[in-house]
């Protein structure tokens, strides 16, 4: 899988590629409009992460030069201009997604893992885990033959931490990702506590691994390994 | 008062005040005049009665005199001898069968060397007639010339000031937000023209400003994020090392609570100058039932980490005008309120009518001032993680729309209700 990661702040390039490396993606990085332009014309991508202001030019034209050779990369919008009005003319130029700075790397993983599994050509919507297998069109999730009985927010907070297995997530990145839009209305995510709770109740109610681990202080982790 | 009427005004008393004293003026002259017009003429009659009394030959003679000339009366004097004497006086005129004034003349003349009594007496009714007239004419001319003095000056002020009040509707129709191209004429008159090109050259400085603060606050937003974004993706990188020992990972999540009540604090800040520089706009017509189940729906998961019960009590359908994004920000900030200073399984219940929303929630008193409670930055005790600017956002958006919010804290409830 390769990953082109366009973003002018080095540091924060560097902390993408970092994150996203364990998970079996090739990432590239280039820090300017000009660079960036080059790859896109040369090469495909599974994923696109686009910052807006770019040194030497405006990253919407990137997405548009993108659509205009009829090119397939998938493409995240990752801006600091957190403005509803860049949002809805990215993902009206073609964006897949939009998300907003500063963001939880755990979410930037989910998505860019969610982008990719929609653009596979297979169609393959399963995520397995040993026993464990997240159907994540069919929205449900079975241990062997039994199937879990878990609410909308269960699932999601599943899926969210399968996506990002073997990573520490912290209790906000979860939480915000369970509230969606909602996120900037809540100053706590206290409730992530008991939806973890559920969750693991209900997993280990058909003897599944106790993947789910609490860190210390930190948050928690899907571990697999 | 308006410019106009007021110059006008003092045109108008002026005008009154010389009617009013000119008029009466006028008439006691002429009267005066025309007095001094009768008696002049008594004193020539006298004169031609002396000539003609050479004719006299008897005493009958001066009697028939005065029975065929109902003016002129004689009288022996009967030693008596009268200065001439002019006098005012009224008598009866027997044609007109009424008392009239008259001037009337006494005087004595000699007749053969008979001392006579002569009194003449001139009608002062025509004349009078006339110095009332003379009187009113020129109170009509006076009153005419005024009246057209005024409609003249006020007509003439009115096309002089046209372009004063032109621009004052133009000004009165520039907004910042939505039209901020002042474009006005340019007059005759100088000073008018000075006013004007004063005005939209700050106009067009009060624009610049404005396009400056709104470039400044998204700037501020990139700028901020960004290096917030850093911080918060290598805090998340750290976090992934697998030989943390507890008390780095203690230290680390606060730094990880640190950078996102950083990024917390500064969307409400960019929130919070947006609108100020009245950013939101566009208004549609809200239906605050549906609005407040909606967000009902999408608090409870924050209520029920506590154990809260929100309870709504419809008692109208009201729908207002508002930006949908404000009222949204306004509701959901008094309903995340009422969760965070509520105590553990405590209730929340919202009543909204006609022309109010009002929620109230247990909890404890205060521990910051009662009239401080809308200020940036004032937080209670449990309001740690909070940014300190929620109530500051609230009656903000109150106030851009003219909304008042009134706070009250009985029996243990904090009572927020919002009038519209």
């Amino acid at each position: 899988m390769k990953i082109l990661i366009i973003e002018d702040e080095k540091a924060l390039a560097e902390s993408i590629e970092h994150y996203l490396r364990g998970e079996n993606y090739l990432c590239e990085l280039v820090y300017t409009y000009e660079d960036a332009k080059k790859r896109i014309v040369h090469y495909s991508y599974d994923c696109i992460l686009l910052d807006i202001t770019l040194p030497g030019g405006n990253g919407l034209n990137l997405l548009k030069e993108l659509k205009k050779r009829k090119k397939a990369d998938g493409v995240i919008i990752i801006s600091a201009r957190n403005s509803l009005d860049d949002k809805l003319e990215g993902l009206e130029i073609g964006a897949d997604d939009y998300l907003a700075k500063p963001f939880h790397l755990a979410e930037l993983g989910a998505r860019v893992k969610s982008l990719i599994r929609r653009n596979r050509f297979d169609g393959s919507n399963l995520i397995t885990v040993d026993d464990l297998t997240v159907d994540v069109s069919g929205k449900t999730a079975t241990v062997g033959s039994d199937i879990l009985d878990l609410t909308k927010s269960e699932f999601e907070l599943l899926l969210f931490l399968i996506t990002n297995k073997n990573k520490v997530i912290s209790r906000d990145a979860i939480g915000e990702h369970l509230s969606g839009d909602d996120a900037d209305r809540f100053d706590n995510f206290d409730f992530v506590y008991s939806h973890i709770k559920n969750l693991k109740r209900k997993l280990s109610e058909v003897k599944c691994p106790e993947y789910i681990q609490t860190i210390y202080g930190l948050g928690y982790k899907f571990k697999t390994e | 008062m308006k410019l106009l009427n007021r110059a006008t005004l003092n045109y108008l008393i002026y005008s009154i005040i010389v009617l009013l004293i000119v008029t009466p003026l006028f008439y006691l002259i002429i009267e005066r005049l025309f007095i001094e017009d009768v008696d002049e003429s008594l004193m020539l009659r006298k004169q031609e009665i002396q000539f003609r009394v050479r004719k006299i030959k008897s005493h009958n003679d001066l009697q028939l005199w005065s029975d065929l000339d109902g003016d002129i009366k004689w009288e022996l004097a009967k030693g008596i001898t009268f200065r001439d004497t002019i006098f005012y006086t009224v008598q009866y005129d027997s044609l007109a069968d009424e008392m009239e004034p008259y001037r009337v003349l006494s005087s004595t003349i000699m007749i053969d060397q008979v001392p006579y009594h002569l009194t003449t007496r001139i009608s002062l009714v025509e004349n009078e007639d006339l110095v009332s007239a003379i009187a009113i004419i020129q109170g009509i001319v006076l009153g005419i010339l005024l009246t057209g003095l005024l409609v003249i000056n006020w007509r003439v002020s009115k096309r002089i000031w046209r372009p004063f009040y032109d621009t004052i509707e133009k000004l009165e129709k520039f907004e910042l937000e939505r039209s901020p191209i002042l474009k006005l004429d340019s007059p005759s008159i100088k000073e008018f023209q000075l006013l004007n090109t004063a005005i939209g050259r700050l106009a067009d400085r009060t624009y610049k400003a404005y396009i400056n603060q709104k470039e400044f606050t998204e700037n501020a937003a990139h700028e901020m994020q960004t290096p917030l974004a850093i911080f918060q993706s290598k805090v998340e990188l750290l976090m992934q090392d697998k030989n943390l020992s507890n008390e780095n990972a203690l230290l680390l999540g606060q730094l990880m609570d640190a950078s996102s009540r950083l990024s917390k604090l500064n969307k409400a800040l960019l929130l919070l100058s947006k609108i100020e520089n009245k950013q939101f706009i566009e208004t549609e017509s809200i239906d605050l039932v549906e609005l407040t189940e909606k967000l009902v729906v999408i608090f409870q998961r924050q209520a029920e980490t506590k154990n809260i019960e929100i309870r709504t009590f419809f008692l109208d359908r009201p729908r207002i005008f508002f930006n949908a994004s404000l009222i949204d920000i306004l509701l959901s900030n008094l309903i995340s309120n009422a969760v965070r200073y509520n105590n553990a399984n405590g209730s929340i219940s919202i009543t909204v009518t006609g022309k109010s929303w009002e929620i109230i929630n247990t909890g404890n008193p205060l521990d910051i001032p009662v009239d401080r409670i809308f200020e940036r930055f004032q937080k209670g005790n449990s309001g740690q993680s909070s940014t300190g600017l929620g109530l500051a956002i609230v009656k903000k958006i109150c106030e851009t729309r003219g909304s008042e919010i009134r706070y009250e804290f009985k029996s243990n409830t904090h009572s927020f209700s919002l009038w519209f």
